[in-house]
């Protein structure tokens, strides 16, 4: 076998192998590369800066365990950011694991006092809803018949000053779909920003975000944090820099590994048809 | 202390499964499959779980106050089990329509607005005259939709019935290539992504190392 | 009677209830047809906890019979059907909410499915490494949109090559949003024919 033949033919194992080096280096050695934030990131938080601050969010954190580890890189931010800006918030689930990953993320950002203490008056937890988008539509016409009146801890919606006259979509002012498993908050967006004429928020995968442009383009949603790059991008507009903006520098190394294998196989190719070198 | 200890546990156990599941890369061996198999158990018993608390919660906590109507949803979510019954699969039929129908109707009702009428909408609104660089883009864009919706609603048997098919198709493919490769251009960032965490699970949470 | 009851009933069933739900979407309707739909929406919520609650029981019956019949990999259906008999009684007698069930989640669903999925990465690579091989005019268009979007798209991309981002964001609004919106268009205008299809009888799936 040829040089060129190797070349061409690299085993499994070695790109492998030097994925995982270019992974763990920086990782282990940050090197703070620097990062660009793209326009619809500085829009997303533009518009968060920007809602006034008795603002009532409705905020789906539908976390799974298959894409938490990229989309829980933005909803660990954009938490913080509504946190922080003192809004009233509703969470709720439309995916099985959103309960636990949901109060992992607040202790992991120090929130979860915070959001015990005022629980009721400023923050709720509806539970899980089953049926994904029949759970979304279900929430968006009536609350209190989708969770049967009761939220994530048992209490009684009617006994919490914040669910006071909140029922369904149209009292809310913004949905901010705080994480996003797969295309959920297309559904959000179907069922309730849609057709109560309310702005929406999301946070999609890199992978799922390339194909939300039409929505964004077509107005019917206002802004979204693609990915772990949108995430780092909101980490520095946010002043707080954190493991999405630390998780870039790999990702550099990775592209620039990626394009080498890539187009160095294309040339080489080339060079074999073109050439006639072996 | 029991709490730490516990944690510390499973920390240990997270990072062995993790490892079962990595070792998949060298070759599909029986520590993957034990892995896949906890994997499977542990999905099917935590859904079932969550689902039988989602029951509880609405219809059963509905029947307690009084809202009676509520023993339908149990009724027609039963009628799902009887495909384990001889002789009386057909039951399952009942509970399927409710539910095929129930999330079907919220979907299309949906669909037809925001995919299909406003998607068209922003489609005519986009179109602009403004500038040189307008007028091409807008000539890409109308071309490059009507191309796309073409290739995938029409099949080949439509090939002599449609003018002008194998251009459509042609344009069609291409536009949708276009789709496809920037989406692949993205889509690398998601993957790296999901490793990173796992690598940074194990050098940071299990083995406790730190930056330097 | 039995035809009726075993097919002509659920598909009446499905009929009314969509026409249900679609008339209260499209048109203004007083406050209590909107009551019924929202239970009606809520009843399709409880069917669907049903069917996820289905999915143990399918578990138990497919590998249970493999252990009783000692097919090939029976042991590991036993392991399937022991872990998940664990995480329903821990589930039931604590609750989803119990430090328990949770941390046996932690450890034996979230780890390992989030690893699963992140082998996606490794495979991902290889084979971008291994397709990208221009052989044809398609091909070379495919991965020049790919290039330009992936270098655009890498961190330092937009600082080593200025020009790369506005290049990348006429691709993104123009071509690349285009051809997804004809996409979105064909494929509702699609899943709106089945689910019709569906709703009507016309195709059996699930009602076998």
């Amino acid at each position: 076998m040829s040089l060129s033949d190797k070349l061409l033919n690299i085993q499994e194992k070695y790109i492998y192998i030097v994925l995982a080096v270019l992974l763990i280096f920086p990782l282990l050695k940050p090197l703070g590369l620097p990062i660009t934030i793209e326009d619809i990131t500085y829009t997303y938080y533009e518009g968060i800066e920007a809602l006034p601050s008795d603002t009532l969010i409705l905020a789906p954190h539908d976390a799974s365990t298959g894409t938490e580890m990229e989309i829980g890189l933005s909803s660990h931010i954009v938490i913080k950011h509504l946190f922080r800006k003192g809004f009233d918030i509703v969470f709720c689930t439309i995916c099985a694991s959103g309960p636990p990953i949901f109060f992992e993320t607040l202790k992991a950002e120090g929130l979860y006092e915070q959001f015990m203490d005022d629980y009721g008056t400023k923050y709720v937890y509806l539970d899980f809803i089953a049926g994904e988008e029949a759970g979304a539509a279900s929430i968006a016409a009536s609350i209190r018949v989708a969770t049967g009146g009761k939220d994530y801890f048992g209490n009684d919606l009617d006994s919490l000053p914040l669910m006071q006259g909140v029922d369904s979509g149209g009292d809310f002012d913004v949905v901010v779909a705080t994480d996003e498993h797969s295309l959920l908050s297309v559904m959000w967006m179907n069922q309730v920003a849609i057709p109560y004429d309310i702005p929406i928020y999301c946070n999609p995968l890199a992978a799922v975000g390339s194909t939300f442009w039409p929505y964004i383009d077509a107005g019917q949603m206002t802004a979204m944090l693609i990915g772990a790059k949108g995430a780092a991008g909101y980490e520095i507009l946010m002043n707080d820099p954190g493991p999405a903006a630390a998780n870039m520098d790999a990702q550099t190394f990775v592209h620039v590994y990626l394009l080498i294998l890539v187009l160095g196989a294309n040339v080489l190719l080339g060079i074999k048809k073109y050439g006639g070198v072996e | 202390m029991a709490n730490t200890l516990s944690v510390e546990i499973g920390i240990w156990i997270s990072a062995f499964m993790i490892l079962c599941i990595y070792s998949w890369l060298y070759k599909y061996n029986k520590f993957f499959k034990f892995a896949e198999s906890t994997m499977i158990g542990s999905a099917a018993g935590y859904l079932f779980i969550m689902g039988y608390n989602n029951i509880v919660n609405t219809s059963v906590r509905a029947i307690q106050i009084g809202k009676y109507w509520h023993i339908l949803p149990i009724l027609l979510g039963v009628s799902l089990f009887m495909r384990y019954v001889k002789n009386y699969e057909w039951i399952q039929r009942y509970g399927t329509a409710y539910l095929i129908a129930g999330t079907t109707a919220i979907f299309i009702r949906a669909t037809i607005v925001t995919q299909v009428t406003q998607q068209i909408a922003a489609t005519i609104n986009y179109v602009s005259m403004a500038t040189p660089m307008d007028i091409l883009n807008s000539i890409i864009y109308l071309v490059f939709i009507v191309a796309v919706s073409g290739y995938f609603l029409f099949s080949e048997r439509y090939s002599t019935k449609i003018p002008y098919y194998n251009v459509i198709n042609k344009v069609g493919r291409y536009g949708f290539l276009t789709a496809l490769g920037y989406y692949l251009g993205i889509t690398v960032m998601t993957r790296i992504a999901f490793v990173s965490d796992r690598l940074r699970y194990l050098l940071f949470t299990w083995l406790k190392l730190s930056p330097f | 009677m039995s035809v009726t009851l075993k097919k002509h009933v659920p598909i009446g069933i499905m009929l009314i209830l969509t026409i249900v739900l679609m008339v209260e979407y499209f048109f203004v309707v007083p406050d209590s047809y909107i009551v019924v739909t929202n239970e009606a929406k809520s009843f399709t919520v409880v069917i669907a906890a049903f069917a996820m609650a289905l999915g143990a029981f399918n578990i138990l019956q497919m590998h249970g019979k493999k252990v009783v019949e000692k097919k090939s990999g029976w042991k590991y259906s036993a392991w399937i059907i022991t872990v998940m008999v664990i995480f329903i009684v821990v589930g039931l007698v604590g609750g989803s909410k119990s430090y328990w069930f949770v941390w046996l989640w932690e450890c034996l669903l979230r780890q390992p499915d989030a690893t699963s999925y992140s082998l996606i990465g490794f495979v991902a690579i290889y084979s971008i490494y291994m397709a990208f091989r221009i052989d044809s005019r398609e091909i070379l268009y495919f991965t020049c949109i790919w290039v330009i979007s992936f270098a655009a798209n890498a961190p330092i991309g937009p600082l080593v090559f200025p020009w790369l981002p506005g290049v990348q964001g006429w691709l993104k609004m123009v071509p690349n949003s285009a051809a997804t919106r004809g996409f979105y268009i064909a494929t509702a205008l699609s899943a709106i024919v089945i689910g019709i299809r569906t709703l009507i009888g016309r195709t059996r799936a699930g009602m076998e």
